[in-house]
């Protein structure tokens, strides 16, 4: 076990040796930074003062291994667009207001996804079950920035019941949350419900019926923990998904997290702060990822690499 | 499983939801009374920072609030007032300028008061070596500094052409001629006063915690991302606002800036013309600026006359037969009216404003474009074709129209399309290729972008326009240039007198009037939605940047 999570690590060191490549070029591949950090009437003497001085005037390879050995000590330089702050110090500070979001959408698609999952396998093809399918179909078809906008209108500005946007009380959080949220909700009580679906269908079930336990622990208890590995694992790879997922929730609610910040930061070419989110990004995802193995491993025994 | 425990646990669970719903609508419930902070809804700046040097003009609206400039801008008429200086002369050789400056002005934070040695330190930050201030290269040139100078070596220089006379007297001199300098010195610009004692305690530093100046709002907090916090100045020598505390939020979406200005968590927004009849319709008022703020034309690439070695003659915009036949082919009045909304003014030579020019170039203003423009320019696709036909192009030609949005005008996109329809009806073959600005830049920087059409938009000022836009050497926006400009440069860089320099301007007008170098479209008002239940009356002038100017000015409801 300890082998392979160590070969999984050193993997992982890779994917994000390449991503750092990646980043990295892509970014200046999308034209120079001077045409948008300059005004358009500075002129040429203007363009050599400012490169020179962020270093620009450089060859790439020299600037992509003064940005490497940086990196590797945590200091992507300082940001253009955010004048005053280090790149990394700005995803540090933006970061919690997108782990709060990202935890109360996981929080809501948990405690949604898991009981409708469970409801709608043990009412199947009833009604609750086809309003489930319902609400998976509309979470998974749904586009976000849509549905953000819709649930504002009906809830902040008709209603009057919610703020529209912005960071600040625990009110602000419910609509940016439900959107993020729901389509994993969806997600997730499809899967729990075709999890459910199997076991509910199996011997030792039957047993536990024939035994007089009473439906409720048959169904939570031995039901759900038997089904739920799959959930689990997906669960997991979620958690990356929202977290590094909520660029387009956040741009439509103003919340200031780190996917806003990307937004904001490749309009301004800032390459510094590009640079550190996508870093920042890979490494939760192939954390998220990393998890997920392990925790694979360790639930089925029968998994070893 | 029981039903009957199932159907209880739903119940439960739904009037949880109802008294949380309850709770959530009883804590939203606007609060009674006087406006205390007034909030300003907007599009986040392409900066974020505390520093007035380490970004362009655009950038400076989240501090305006706390600064202020030597010269102001008049709110209803857009004319240079004083501000903290109370008069400014030009020598007769236009090489130096005399200010007196107002006394007893505080900076926030006792930060000491006013004097001519701050005038000396603004010149300094603007000119700094990582400067990208709009007018940093101006500032720059103007006071001679080389690009290799040192901080030392700049400071040193700016000792001999800024002389202090008196702390209310200042003398700044210029390598060149520069009667235009009022300009440079205005709230239309970029020379702000800040505090040099502040500088000398705490430098570059102290400077990035905060926003310090002599303006009517002290600043009190930026929170990234999120906002920036004013308070008011009381007994603020010019203006003391109505309101305690002033907040820019900034609200990346148009519809999210609509909803929060419609739901009462803001005051005043900046609504994309789309949405504003959305917004009247709930009842929030749109107020345009009092003169037009944005103006709007398109430019034929590779138009380098003065430049034969990078003129392409092959190119059909070369000959100017097919330039006024595509102005002929535009439909104005169609475009004006069905996608912005019908409140412009016509644009006749592109960036020439009949009002604010005039103001600074007595005579630049030449009434004949008016009584031509409708046969040089009018709508008329016959004569359009026929021009078409006359240069060669019966069957037309393909060319590429550019596509990108530009802050203060996002239905560029939208006009484009428009235009394009237009050129079809006369047989012409656009191209649209949707770009981002910054690749259009590359291209017009290196004199390459031939065979292309690309938009703009920007305030008035012929004269920066041209010494831009129009010029084959020493500039960066390399647009149409010809050897007639290139004189007229080259006068302009030695006339003073006023008369002369409007005559100067006036003939690159008559030129590029009637070479039909590019095609100018309109002037746009600026607009801001505001909350009438808030805000009774919000006069801006608009020809600073835009909007959220003289702040400090409005009037609440109550």
């Amino acid at each position: 076990m300890q082998r392979y999570i160590l070969i999984r690590f050193l993997q992982c060191l890779l994917a994000l040796w390449v991503m750092s490549v990646i980043v990295f070029s892509l970014a200046r591949m999308t034209g120079d930074p001077l045409d948008v950090l300059l005004p358009m009437e500075a002129g040429e003497g203007e363009r050599e003062r400012v490169a020179h001085h962020w270093g620009l005037d450089r060859p790439l390879y020299e600037q992509y291994f003064v940005f490497l050995g940086k990196a590797l000590k945590g200091d992507f330089g300082n940001s253009w667009k955010w004048q005053g702050h280090t790149a990394m110090g700005l995803v540090i500070e933006r970061l919690p207001a997108t782990l709060q979001l990202a935890g109360v959408a996981i929080v809501i698609s948990v405690m949604l996804a898991l009981p409708f999952g469970v409801l709608t396998a043990v009412w199947k093809d009833t009604f609750f079950d086809s309003l489930g399918k319902i609400v998976a179909l509309l979470g998974q078809s749904l586009p976000s920035f849509w549905l953000g906008i819709v649930l504002m209108w009906i809830f902040a500005v008709s209603l009057g019941w919610l703020p529209t946007s912005g960071r600040g009380t625990w009110h602000h959080m419910i609509l940016p949350a439900i959107c993020l949220g729901w389509f994993q909700v969806a997600a997730m009580m499809r899967l729990v419900r075709s999890s459910m679906l199997d076991v509910l269908d199996s011997e030792f079930v039957k047993l536990t019926r024939v035994k007089g336990l009473p439906e409720w622990k048959v169904v939570w208890k031995h039901c759900l923990r038997n089904a739920a590995i799959a959930p689990l694992t997906y669960f997991t790879v979620t958690a990356g998904v929202l977290i590094t997922g909520s660029v387009v929730i956040e741009s439509v609610f103003a919340w200031p997290g780190t996917g806003l910040l990307a937004v904001d930061a490749v309009r301004a070419r800032d390459f510094q702060v590009v640079q550190a989110i996508v870093i920042v990004f890979s490494s939760v995802f192939l954390m998220a990822n990393l998890l997920v193995d392990v925790l694979y491993a360790y639930i089925d025994p029968r998994i070893r690499y | 499983m029981q039903r009957w425990g199932t159907r209880g646990v739903l119940w439960g669970v739904a009037v949880l939801v109802v008294v949380l719903v309850m709770h959530v609508a009883w804590a939203q419930a606007p609060a009674k009374g006087k406006l205390e902070r007034l909030i300003v809804a907007v599009a986040p700046l392409g900066w974020d920072t505390n520093f007035t040097w380490l970004q362009s003009r655009s950038g400076m609206l989240d501090k305006r609030p706390a600064l202020e400039y030597l010269v102001g801008i008049d709110r209803n008429t857009g004319a240079y007032i004083p501000e903290l200086a109370e008069k400014w002369a030009m020598a007769p050789d236009g090489k130096s300028w005399t200010i007196t400056l107002r006394k007893g002005v505080k900076f926030h934070e006792q930060w000491g008061e006013f004097t001519a040695k701050d005038v000396r330190h603004a010149i300094f930050l603007i000119s700094q070596p990582d400067s990208v201030q709009t007018d940093a290269g101006l500032w720059r040139s103007l006071m001679g500094i080389e690009k290799n100078d040192s901080i030392e070596a700049m400071a040193k220089k700016l000792e001999q052409m800024v002389q202090i006379v008196n702390d209310h007297e200042v003398i700044i001199h210029t390598t060149v001629v520069a009667p235009e300098l009022v300009d440079s010195l205005s709230a239309k610009s970029d020379l702000v006063m800040e505090s040099k004692a502040r500088w000398d305690a705490g430098g570059k530093e102290l400077y990035g915690q905060k926003v310090v100046g002599t303006g009517p709002f002290e600043f009190v907090e930026r929170k990234v991302g999120s906002y920036v916090l004013y308070k008011r100045v009381e007994n603020h020598w010019r203006q003391t606002p109505a309101y305690k505390e002033l907040e820019f939020r900034w609200v990346p979406e148009g519809v999210t800036r609509l909803a929060t200005l419609i739901a009462g968590e803001v005051h005043i927004s900046d609504i994309d013309r789309a949405l504003q009849k959305d917004a009247t319709d709930k009842g929030m008022k749109v107020i345009s600026s009092k003169l037009t703020a944005i103006g709007h034309e398109w430019l034929f690439g590779g138009m380098y006359f003065a430049t034969p070695d990078k003129l392409d003659q092959k190119q059909p915009f070369v000959d100017k037969r097919v330039r006024q036949a595509m102005n002929m082919a535009i439909n104005r009045k169609a475009i004006a009216t069905n996608i912005l909304g019908g409140r412009v003014q016509p644009m006749l030579v592109t960036r020439f404003h009949p009002q604010e020019d005039e103001a600074l170039w007595p005579g630049i203003w030449n009434p004949e474009w008016e009584k031509r423009a409708e046969d040089l320019y009018g709508y008329n696709p016959t004569k359009a074709k026929a021009l078409l036909k006359e240069a060669g192009y019966e069957k037309g030609f393909e060319f590429t129209i550019y596509l990108y949005t530009l802050p203060g005008l996002p239905e560029i996109i939208d006009i484009g399309q428009a235009l394009a329809l237009d050129w079809e009806a006369v047989g012409l073959k656009p191209k649209m290729v949707e770009i981002d600005f910054p690749r259009v830049r590359e291209q017009y920087r290196t004199k390459s972008i031939h065979g292309a059409l690309w938009p703009l938009r920007g305030s008035p000022n012929a004269f920066n326009l041209l010494r831009i836009f129009n010029k084959a050497k020493e500039s960066v926006v390399y647009a149409y240039e010809h050897p007639y400009i290139e004189e007229r440069h080259e006068a302009l860089g030695k006339a003073v007198d006023k008369t002369e320099r409007a005559r100067l301007l006036r003939e690159i007008g008559d030129h590029k009037f009637n070479e039909f170098a590019d095609m100018p479209l309109f002037w746009l008002f600026a607009e801001a939605g505001v909350n009438p239940k808030y805000i009774s009356d919000y006069t801006f002038p608009g020809s600073i940047t835009g909007f959220f100017t003289h702040l400090e000015y409005i009037k609440l409801a109550q």
